[in-house]
């Protein structure tokens, strides 16, 4: 499917925004640029166990003893 | 700064009443002085002769603790301050002149009461205009949230007030804190320039003295830019370190907020009081409070220092280089034992996560607004509207995806510092408003591992001439400490810090 005004149209309003007719260029043009660094983040193979970092832990890296972190995040 | 007048002020206000004092301050229009010969009869100032303003935190501290300043006086001094130069700097989009200097004397009150809170009392400070404060305006410099007065503030005023410190007003900002350009807000050092952003209003007014200390936000490096362009310390504590609770967001995952002021150890003093978990904030982290100057003297001898290779810095601009590469070496003959770090090729493209998680997570947090009130977002000097528009086409995959990638970022920085205690890099590719393409900026990269970053000063560019040049100082997860005290360590071995814009 290409990428164009009425992409943006349509995926806008399956979104449930307008997004009025002057600014679909605008939009197309950013939306395109985010499709880049999507792009790229996808050249990397993710292993299939890889999970998503929502919870975004620092658990691994652990303070050391003595620092005033009392555990990592959740 | 050689046109400020004269005032001739108290020098122990405990001798006089807060009545009186509080008048007499009131009174004065100028910026004031610590005076050059005591009136009342007490001890001389080991401060005399410097402009108010102008002081530390940690300078201005011992003189109220010592009850040779006023905090109304300092707070007034300030004001005086900001009338004068806000209007050709912007770094102010309210001023709360009532609010400030009623809490200037109950400040004054409760000092003169035997109740010294500690060095934040009685200290000016202002905060960037996404947190949210009691009955003053807090419009992220966007129209949509022209009229909003947030009925309690967000946690980092009401620690710094719980501190004793007093809230001057709101700093200036893009729209949203979208960018690294603050419109309408000069660079102190050269007003043809500007003063770089997000968080633009808080370099700005530290670099100029129109407070002592302030905050600032930071989703892609949002106060170390400012702080780099204009010239002060500015750090991204670590990622739950300090609270987010009531502060307008970008990105929940993304965002922080930290301490900007004039030196390292005045970045400490404020964080001291940020600090420390916080249950309004869902991603804060259970750490139990420190204090961050205490760590601030340690020897950094033998200390692991990393510093990034010239090769994946070649297009920065050779001002900034230079200034690094040197700071490397002041580290290095401070007894840092030095490494060169090359970051493996796979985060150059992890990394490119960051910009589809920020707009995404914004997209969702404007949402309402778009559908609201999308006709208010400005139409010049900022494009907030058309990228959360976008954003908001962006997929859950394609969120997780990059949220997975994220992952994998996190795991690689881990290994790039397993041998490290610190990584330098320079803080922005260029002086300031200077245009170099580069590949890489490296700094919203401490956002997406969410480890501690610091920007202190590190010399002036020559050409152009004159315009700050900043050292990124990034340590492990929750050894901020350990940024400051390498931070402090060079700032004591140069003087950067102490020069001062002619305005």
């Amino acid at each position: 499917m290409a990428v164009d005004r009425d992409f943006i149209r349509n995926l806008a309003e399956a979104n449930g925004l307008h997004i009025p007719e002057q600014r679909l260029d605008a939009v197309l043009r950013q939306y395109q640029s985010f499709l880049r660094s999507i792009e790229r983040v996808d050249t990397v193979p993710l292993p299939r166990e890889t999970e998503p970092a929502l919870d975004y832990s620092l658990e691994s890296i652990r303070p050391p003893s003595g620092n005033a972190a009392s555990g990592g995040r959740r | 700064m050689a046109e400020e007048k004269r005032q001739p002020s108290r020098r122990d206000f405990l001798q006089m009443s807060a009545a009186t004092l509080a008048g007499a301050a009131l009174a004065s229009r100028s910026e004031a002085l610590l005076p050059a010969s005591p009136q009342g009869g007490g001890t001389p100032s080991a401060s005399e002769g410097i402009d108010l303003p102008n002081l530390t935190i940690a300078q201005a501290a011992e003189q109220i603790r010592r009850k040779r300043l006023s905090p109304v006086e300092l707070t007034q001094a300030v004001l005086n301050r900001i009338d004068r130069l806000n209007p050709k700097l912007g770094a102010f989009i309210t001023v709360a002149a009532d609010q400030a200097l009623e809490a200037a004397r109950a400040a004054e009150r409760e000092i003169q009461q035997g109740r010294y809170k500690g060095p934040l009392h009685g200290i000016p400070f202002g905060v960037k205009d996404t947190h949210y404060t009691a009955g003053i305006l807090t419009t992220a410099a966007t129209p949509v949230l022209r009229d909003f007065r947030p009925d309690f503030d967000c946690t980092n005023v009401a620690r710094l007030k719980n501190a004793g410190a007093i809230l001057i007003g709101k700093l200036n900002l893009p729209e949203f804190s979208f960018g690294g350009y603050t419109p309408g807000c000069n660079n102190p050092w050269d007003l043809s320039r500007n003063a770089g952003g997000s968080s633009g209003g808080s370099g700005c007014a530290l670099a100029a003295s129109l407070v002592l200390g302030a905050t600032g936000g930071d989703t892609s490096g949002s106060i170390r830019n400012p702080a780099s362009t204009n010239g002060c310390v500015g750090l991204k504590p670590t990622f739950g370190l300090v609270s987010r609770y009531g502060v307008i967001p970008i990105s929940w995952t993304l965002d922080h907020l930290g301490p900007m002021a004039k030196t390292v150890q005045d970045t400490a003093l404020l964080l001291n009081a940020l600090a420390g978990y916080d249950p309004l904030d869902g991603f804060s982290a259970p750490v139990s409070p420190q204090d961050y100057t205490r760590q601030l003297r340690r020897s950094i001898r033998g200390l692991r220092a990393g510093y990034i290779a010239e090769s994946q810095i070649a297009q920065f601009h050779p001002d900034t280089k230079k200034a690094f590469f040197e700071a490397v070496k002041v580290l290095e003959g401070l007894g840092a034992h030095l490494q060169e770090v090359v970051f493996p090729e796979r985060m150059l493209a992890t990394g490119a996560a960051h910009g589809v998680i920020r707009i995404a997570e914004a997209a969702a947090y404007h949402r309402e607004f778009l559908r609201t009130k999308a006709d208010l977002y400005k139409t010049t000097d900022s494009n907030v509207r058309t990228t959360v528009e976008a954003g908001s086409l962006i997929t859950a995959s394609q969120y997780l995806r990059c949220q997975r990638a994220r992952r994998l970022f996190v795991e690689d920085m881990a290994k790039v510092f397993e041998p490290l205690d610190v990584l330098l890099t320079p803080t922005m590719p260029a002086p300031a408003d200077v245009e170099v393409e580069v590949p890489e900026t490296y700094r919203n990269w401490w956002n997406l591992c969410g480890y501690p970053a610091l920007s202190l000063p590190c010399g002036f560019s020559s050409d152009p001439p004159g315009l700050p040049l900043g050292l990124q100082v990034n340590a492990k997860p929750f050894q901020d400490a350990t940024a400051l005290a390498v931070a402090y360590a060079y700032e004591s071995a140069t003087d950067w810090h102490k020069r001062h814009p002619n305005l």
